[in-house]
């Protein structure tokens, strides 16, 4: 009896009307929007050039996009806890140089350069993550400074660029395909299913989320902020690598400095997925949707030969304007 | 002649909360208008539209009979609308004259700001609001809060604003007849004040007429003389809520070892605490506002470093470093500020709520839904949280509904000790009483509670046992018997109390 009379009050006092259920949750409608746009510059490039958009030419995106895609897994879940990697660039360089540099153009010492490149590279990520989690550094300063750091050691104890191709196995994988479909884009598939999950499905993932919607209170609650911290950080050095090592297979060579140009639009196709900046809010599902598009758009303005100039300021300009969209947004809600 | 304040039907919402819903009032030139409340009735919502901080969503203000739509508090006080904020406004960085003449402090012809000019005035105007204490150099950040409570009360007057809004002005302050000449000084000069208290003494004393609020409605706007005490407490429901609450049976178990025992706990804001909380007992934590409670409930849970002292839970010696390792040993905090350190608000209710327990309803390493319903589904009749608000963000809903949530969370870690910090802060009175009785289930069920509250009828009505605050240190440690909210307040404010010199002794010797 007592408990239904202070229900009632409950109900009344907090003037609560529950919000309209939508068809497409919050989180991933600016995914479909990203998709959507990815969509639309396609068929509009079809328009202006009929040659364009061939399936070959469409797999090929799909192919160009996997550096991205796994990259930027990394540098989402980095994001999500409120920080940023800025040493992405770098490490998919060392990634792809350490394969390089232990293969020598055979497969004989593959099966140990593929673990030692992938250790190094989650090593840099884990040292990211003590700095920010254990010295409290600001993130941006901790990434940049050991990215720095470690271009510079990578530039002493090699010449900037392999002297030799890659493994050949690495080759093949990056042209090989299975079922009519390239191995790549299988890759793609379950690279994107298990992100996923990881980032949307398991505890450790759920955490992420808590710890950079509010580090007080995951404090408070007794989160393991710091080993979350360095495992993300970890996690992202180690996508970083596996990005560089298909780099360095898809072009059969590796240079220190191949993987600088991707790092901008890791954080390019995080922010246009939907994420907040501030961390605590976005679904790998949108990351992976901005890696598509942006890739799409990479192809688009070769085709068209714009100059890098231009390439650059598209990709700048797109970024500020989901940021702009992404405050106007939560502008509205207060 | 037009009212110097009139306010006609505004209303704000923030996301599915409603704060303010038609009020109406005036404000008559050279009046002393009283604003009443509980906590979260909208008393602080009403004095920031009309500052300036936040728009209403739908109404109107008229300023001396003119429209007045402030975007901002600067132009608010253009418009000789000046605030003193209860959570004070002022730049801890920055020097207390800085901070007199922000936002815009007099600049000479190059633009600079001249430091010692600046001092000398704010001197000036300090002293001529009755301050001596205070060098105008010093940083704000290194003053006490009763200090900084009154340069925020000297800077919104000396504006010389035509309407003054003064919010629970007297929460810090030790000197309250300072504040009430200046107030005779400022209504002499014909400056109407809205005053935000809930303490009915000041009230009578100030005020000719007041508002009383509550969950964001207008409920009463009468004479002050008019009103007997009774009505006016009725009639913010905040008192005849707890007093309602069915009075309970203590709980303690005795015969076992004390759940909590503190021995001569020291840290930062903790100046030689003991205390022992048995099994079953509700024991509270009185005190006026920064007097070591917030530092004790911090360094118990390991926020902040412990330098000397020890703690045991059930007898054994702990080590606590961080609230992680405390919820190892069963004690959970329940913050003080839910919005940083309570909720997380982009998660659903459910996710805040499933929290402490996530790692254990996975399956394949992945979070299994069916069983994270079930486990948060145990938890929340405790609490009286209606379940459709689980698949919602825990941001859109009632603080009430929100801080249900957290003390949800609490549960499900499994605690055996929770410290709960003014729980009822910022809540309606449905969602009050629900909190009681999850309290009082806690310790039926053996668990043990250190409850903070800034309302002492709380203190008096749930404790077993409370202890007071003063300085950083326990001034006073009263049986329920022995419970009165004049006691407690007596004490907090630091009048020693006769019959209390058997702890101070044994402290003395423990130390």
């Amino acid at each position: 009896m007592q408990n239904k009379q202070t229900a009632a009050i409950g109900e009344t006092a907090g003037h609560e009307k529950p919000v309209r259920r939508q068809w497409l949750r919050p989180d991933a409608r600016p995914a479909a929007l990203v998709l959507l746009a990815t969509v639309a510059l396609i068929v509009s490039m079809k328009l202006v050039n009929s040659d364009f958009g061939s399936l070959n030419q469409l797999t090929a995106i799909l192919i160009t996009s996997i550096f991205l895609v796994v990259a930027s897994f990394g540098q989402g879940l980095v994001i999500l806890t409120g920080g940023i990697d800025l040493s992405i660039g770098v490490v998919m360089g060392i990634g792809g140089m350490i394969i390089a540099g232990m293969t020598r153009g055979s497969d004989d010492m593959l099966v140990y350069a593929l673990p030692t490149a992938l250790v190094c590279c989650a090593g840099i990520g884990v040292i990211n993550g003590t700095g920010v989690a254990v010295a409290k550094l600001p993130p941006f300063i901790m990434t940049l400074s050991s990215g720095t750091t470690f271009f510079g050691i990578g530039l002493a104890l090699t010449a900037g660029s392999s002297q030799q191709p890659v493994a050949p196995a690495l080759q093949k994988f990056m042209s090989g395909s299975w079922l009519g479909l390239p191995l790549p884009v299988w890759f793609l598939i379950v690279f994107a299913v298990l992100a996923t999950l990881v980032q949307n499905g398991t505890a450790g993932g759920r955490k992420l989320y808590a710890m950079g919607s509010s580090p007080g209170a995951a404090r408070v609650l007794g989160l393991p902020t710091t080993m979350l911290t360095i495992a993300v950080y970890g996690a992202s050095g180690l996508c970083a690598g596996i990005a560089g090592i298909l780099l360095a297979g898809y072009s059969s060579s590796a240079t220190l400095d191949m993987g600088n140009a991707l790092l901008m639009p890791t954080i390019a196709a995080v922010v246009i997925g939907g994420a907040r900046v501030t961390g605590g809010a976005g679904i790998y599902l949108g990351t992976l949707a901005g890696a598509l598009f942006l890739s799409t758009l990479s192809t688009v303005i070769t085709i068209l030969s714009l100059s890098q100039g231009l390439r650059s300021i598209i990709q700048g300009g797109i970024i500020i304007g989901a940021l702009l969209l992404q405050s106007s947004r939560s502008a509205q809600r207060h | 002649m037009s009212p110097a304040l009139q306010v006609n039907a505004i209303s704000k919402r923030y996301g599915a909360t409603t704060a303010l819903q038609d009020v109406s009032f005036e404000l008559k030139r050279g009046q002393v208008c009283g604003l009443l409340g509980e906590n979260g009735a909208g008393k602080s919502t009403l004095v920031k539209s009309i500052s300036g901080v936040v728009w209403p969503d739908t109404g109107e203000i008229l300023l001396n009979g003119e429209s007045y739509r402030p975007r901002s508090i600067v132009e608010g006080n253009r418009r000789g609308v000046s605030t003193a904020f209860q959570e004070l406004s002022l730049v801890p960085t920055l020097s207390v004259a800085v901070n007199l003449f922000l936002p815009h402090p007099e600049r000479n012809g190059l633009g600079l700001v001249l430091t010692r000019k600046l001092e000398q005035r704010a001197a000036e105007i300090l002293e001529e609001h009755g301050v001596r204490d205070i060098k105008p150099s010093v940083l704000v950040g290194d003053l006490p809060l009763g200090m900084r409570q009154r340069i925020e009360i000297v800077r919104a007057l000396q504006r010389k604003p035509s309407v003054l809004l003064l919010d629970e002005p007297t929460a810090a302050l030790s000197d309250r007849e300072w504040l009430f000449g200046l107030i005779d000084k400022a209504v002499a000069e014909e400056t109407s004040i809205l005053y935000i208290s809930h303490k009915l003494d000041e009230i009578r004393r100030l005020c000719s007429r007041c508002v009383i609020l509550r969950n964001g409605r207008k409920v009463m706007d009468s004479d002050v003389e008019s009103m007997s005490n009774d009505e006016i407490f009725t009639n913010m429901a905040g008192r005849s809520v707890v007093e309602t609450f069915v009075s309970r049976t203590p709980a303690i178990r005795v015969g076992l070892a004390p759940r909590l025992e503190v021995r001569n706990l020291k840290g930062p804001g903790v100046e030689d605490v003991s205390f022992k909380l048995a099994p079953g007992e509700c024991l509270g934590v009185a005190g006026l506002e920064g007097h070591g409670q917030s530092s004790l409930f911090k360094a118990l849970v390991g926020l902040s470093p412990v330098t000397g002292g020890t703690i045991a839970v059930d007898g054994i010696h702990v080590a606590i470093r961080s609230p992680r390792e405390a919820l190892k040993h069963g004690v959970a905090l329940v913050p003080e500020e839910r919005k940083s350190e309570g909720i997380f608000s982009d998660l659903t209710t459910m996710a805040n709520i499933s929290m402490p327990v996530i790692d254990g309803v996975t399956r394949f390493g992945l979070v299994n839904r069916a069983a994270e319903r079930r486990a948060v589904g145990a938890v929340t009749p405790s609490v009286n949280l209606s379940e459709r608000f689980l698949g919602y963000g825990i941001g859109a809903l009632s603080g009430g509904n929100q801080q249900k949530a957290i003390l949800a969370r609490a549960l499900i870690s499994g605690a055996k000790c929770l410290l709960l910090f003014d729980p009822t802060r910022g809540v309606d009175v449905g969602a009050k009483q629900n909190i009681y009785a999850m309290m009082a289930a806690f310790v039926r069920d053996g668990g043990s509670l250190l409850f903070c509250s800034t309302e002492l009828d709380e203190l008096v009505h749930l404790c077993d046992r409370c202890l007071v605050m003063y300085r950083n240190a326990i001034a006073g440690d009263l049986p329920r018997e022995e419970l009165s909210q004049d006691r407690l307040l007596s004490i907090a404010s630091g009048f020693r109390p006769q019959p209390d010199v058997g702890l101070a002794a044994a402290s003395q010797k423990g130390a």
